[in-house]
């Protein structure tokens, strides 16, 4: 079975040497059947992944433990489901895995612009070629999903019990489906640069992968920080991780590029930046792997060998010099048609915005590498704590947040006063009544955090009286009622209704995230059973400390009670604690209370002579972000979904299939 | 574009309030990593060790109690360079004798003291010791 993997693998290196080269001669119109060749050529790399994949997936299994990536990733016990995903729980599966997704991707890109882009094709054929060979070259040689171990084992050792969790099922392949389909636009933006068609033709053809990748990618980091929520012992979704960060920072480019791109194809402006936004955007996914993968930095995540560092360090290399090269060499066809005629316009605010998007990712990317970069020039490793990003961070996203509002409102080209006081007199108003009615509450206690919501109450009346506007111009022409008419102007004007949904999941993102990090209560107690303790005017009572033994671990389990200040029953917490037999693994189970305006965290670590100790979180609207990234979805399917067509449940699924069709 | 210099004004302006904010958080929030061997008396840290044998068996108890949980760590390299360590707070459940952790707090009178909730293990991605997995 190894050597058949190795084998496949191999073929595929060989194929996809053979699609540059096939595509490169392709690229003269006369040479029809070498471009044909170069494109059943991408067809066979994703076959080939794809037989690869499958080989380790019935390793996995049938539990072939001769297999490293098998018995280090998976055993007898653990569930069906958790033998498929133990694919992307080692390093080489999991880039294997990514080759898969690109080579799907790339196929699927080919085979929608089969009749289109004649002259770009090969130039993005040849470069998502060398890429899917790049990974075939790295699996066979630097990493290989099909290594094998001297002695096999009786059975593996399992999967690490944070990873047996139906997070491990949709989180991974998210952040992956986003990172790798960056590379589709990268490609056709290249392939642009290369032919010199720097028309808007290929920006138009990507507009739906665009969506797509950030969708997926702004999924994934939701769901990341939903899981180390639910299952971390720290209490909190975000602690600016490097990983954590490596997947945030090419969703902050490209949501500059998405809107950067709109004011290119709008009023012909900004197209180096553009050009540079995605080369940057793919070079960060790049680079977020190489963090990753290679240990220059530390992080919570441990990913297993680090032997593929430097290989990702030359990809890296040669993307940014060879895309700096093509854009430097073209910079005459990409002259501005249009100039900025005034600083309040809907093109100088995407400016803006783009300027502190691309601004934030400078300076998180900055404050990751620092520990490496003081390693490497003074030989003492000094790492800039959560704070500084926390305060970095805030100020920015005040200011994101008041754009978010404003950009939408504000015509292009020019604003004049009196537009700007019609537009902007009701959600200034609405900022201003709330402000006192803010300081009725606990927000008091942080003046960033009554910023953010006085400014959210504005954006939120800033895109309301958007929707407004257009139902009562589709409403005076009579005969439709009031939610018909919505339902008229969103399907109408999908791209627009859906940024403005998307935008509406921010704010309410945004509010969950500064409210959450200013106001949480810690506590700590000890109990045993039928004792209770306070924190923030909750009370908890220990009902019952139990220890057993179950099929495969030793686990302590508590029922802690939880009453309210005016002694109402909230719920109970059942926190527990697994010490397995098999293995030297510990299984925390966090038990959460969750609610719309706070939630009750609560971590057990032991029991021991019958007294548990605790540690407990109050902490205020976690869940405004999770369901803020609930409403981002609805609003990016919405954006995606094809024009003409009548509107269906949303299906993520489908929607991603059709996004890539 | 007519108000070309006006917008590098601008431009420059933003960069140097940005700069000006990066600047005035930078410096409270840097920490060294360090690791017992090279400890200066009342700095703060990120200790960055291997729990030394003797651990107490109830470091998760203890560490509730008022006095805090006392245990020696000794550089990941180097076994006879240690420091002490007192510790209050939660104790993540991978914490025993062996164990390389993190931990933040200042060195105080040759004892390193933690600050509350901040040690954290660090934890293999799999199960180190038992697979018999060659190295390629």
């Amino acid at each position: 079975m190894s050597l058949f993997g190795r084998g496949v693998l191999l073929l595929a290196l060989a194929t996809a040497v053979f699609t540059v080269v096939a595509a490169l001669i392709g690229r003269a119109p006369a040479k029809r059947a070498w471009y044909q060749a170069s494109r059943r050529g991408m067809y066979a790399l994703f076959g080939l992944f794809a037989v690869a994949v499958g080989t380790l997936q019935v390793a996995l299994l049938r539990g072939d433990f001769s297999l490293e990536n098998v018995a280090g990733y998976s055993s007898r016990e653990i569930q069906w489901y958790f033998k498929i995903t133990a694919l992307w729980a080692s390093q080489a599966g999991s880039l294997m895995f990514w080759a898969l997704i690109l080579t799907g991707f790339s196929a699927i890109a080919v085979y929608t612009n089969r009749a289109r882009n004649r002259d770009l094709m090969p130039i993005v054929i040849a470069i998502l070629g060398a890429l899917a060979g790049f990974f075939a070259l790295v699996l066979s040689f630097a990493t290989s999903p099909f290594a094998t171990v001297d002695v096999v084992p009786e059975n593996g050792s399992g999967l690490v019990s944070a990873l047996r969790n139906p997070y491990m099922i949709t989180h991974p392949p998210m952040l992956y489906l986003g990172y790798v389909m960056v590379a589709i636009p990268f490609a056709f933006a290249m392939a642009a640069l290369v032919t010199r068609r720097l028309d808007t033709g290929w920006l138009t053809s990507m507009r739906k992968w665009n969506l797509a990748s950030w969708t997926f990618l702004g999924i994934g980091i939701v769901l990341g920080a939903k899981w180390a929520y639910e299952s971390l012992t720290f209490g909190g979704y975000w602690i600016w991780d490097p990983v954590e960060n490596a997947a945030l920072l090419p969703w902050l480019t490209g949501t500059a590029y998405i809107h950067s791109v709109m004011v290119q194809e709008r009023r012909g402006m900004l197209k180096v930046w553009n050009m540079v936004l995605i080369l940057v955007t793919f070079a960060l996914t790049i680079f977020g792997t190489f963090m990753t993968r290679s240990g220059i930095t530390s992080s919570v995540h441990a990913f297993g060998a680090r032997t593929v560092g430097p290989y990702l360090l030359g990809l890296l290399v040669v993307t940014l010099i060879g895309g700096m090269y093509l854009i430097i060499t073209r910079l005459s066809y990409l002259k501005s048609s249009h100039s900025l005629e005034s600083y309040f316009s809907r093109e100088a605010i995407f400016l803006y915005n783009n300027l502190l998007l691309v601004g934030l990712a400078f300076i998180v990317t900055w404050g990751t590498l620092y520990p490496a970069m003081t390693e490497l020039f003074t030989g003492e490793k000094i790492t800039v704590g959560t704070p500084f990003f926390d305060q970095v961070a805030a100020p920015i996203g005040i200011v994101l947040l008041i754009l978010t509002g404003v950009g939408p409102l504000i015509p292009w080209r020019k604003a004049s006063p009196k537009q700007l006081r019609q537009r902007f007199l009701w959600p200034t108003i609405a900022g201003l009544v709330s402000l006192p009615l803010f300081l009725l509450t606990d927000a008091r206690g942080s003046w960033p955090v009554l910023v953010t919501l006085v400014f959210a109450v504005f954006t939120t009346v800033c895109i309301g009286m958007e929707f407004w506007r257009g139902m009562a111009v589709r409403h005076a022409h009579g005969g439709v009622t009031w939610l018909s008419a919505l339902g008229q102007i969103i399907s109408r004007n999908r791209r627009r209704y859906g940024g403005y949904i998307v935008h509406m999941g921010i704010v309410v993102v945004i509010c969950g995230i500064a409210v959450s990090k200013s106001f949480v209560t810690e506590g700590q107690f000890q109990l045993r059973q039928g004792e209770s303790a306070t924190v923030s005017g909750y009370t908890f009572t220990a009902i019952s400390l139990t220890r057993r033994r179950t099929a495969q671990a030793m686990r302590v389990e508590a029922a802690v009670d939880v009453k309210n200040a005016s002694g109402d029953h909230v719920g109970t917490l059942r926190p527990a604690m697994n010490a397995f037999t098999s293995n030297p693994d510990m299984g925390v189970e966090v038990a959460i209370i969750g609610g719309p305006t706070r939630d009750i965290w609560m971590y057990m670590p032991s029991l021991r002579d019958g007294v548990a100790p605790f540690k407990v979180f109050v902490n205020p609207m976690v869940s405004w972000i999770w369901a803020g990234g609930a409403i981002f979805l609805i609003g990016a399917v919405v954006a995606g979904w094809p024009e003409g067509r009548r509107r269906r449940v949303p299906d993520p699924v489908v929607e991603a299939e059709r996004a890539a069709a | 574009m007519t108000s070309k210099p006006r917008f590098v004004i601008a431009l420059a302006l933003a960069a140097l309030v940005g700069g000006a904010l990066v600047w005035m958080v930078f410096g409270g929030s840097l920490e060294t990593y360090a690791s017992p061997a090279g400890l200066q008396e009342g700095k703060t840290y990120r200790l960055n060790a291997i729990v030394a044998t003797g651990s107490p068996t109830d470091a998760a108890a203890d560490a509730l109690t008022p006095a805090g949980v006392k245990f020696t760590v000794q550089d990941k390299d180097d076994a006879s360079k240690q420091v002490p360590v007192v510790y209050h707070g939660i104790v993540p459940e991978q914490f025993k004798d062996g164990r390389e952790i993190v931990v933040t707090g200042r060195y105080e009178n040759g004892t390193f003291v933690a600050d509350r909730d901040k040690l954290v293990t660090k934890c293999p991605s799999k199960f180190q010791g038992k697979s018999s997995a060659s190295a390629t």
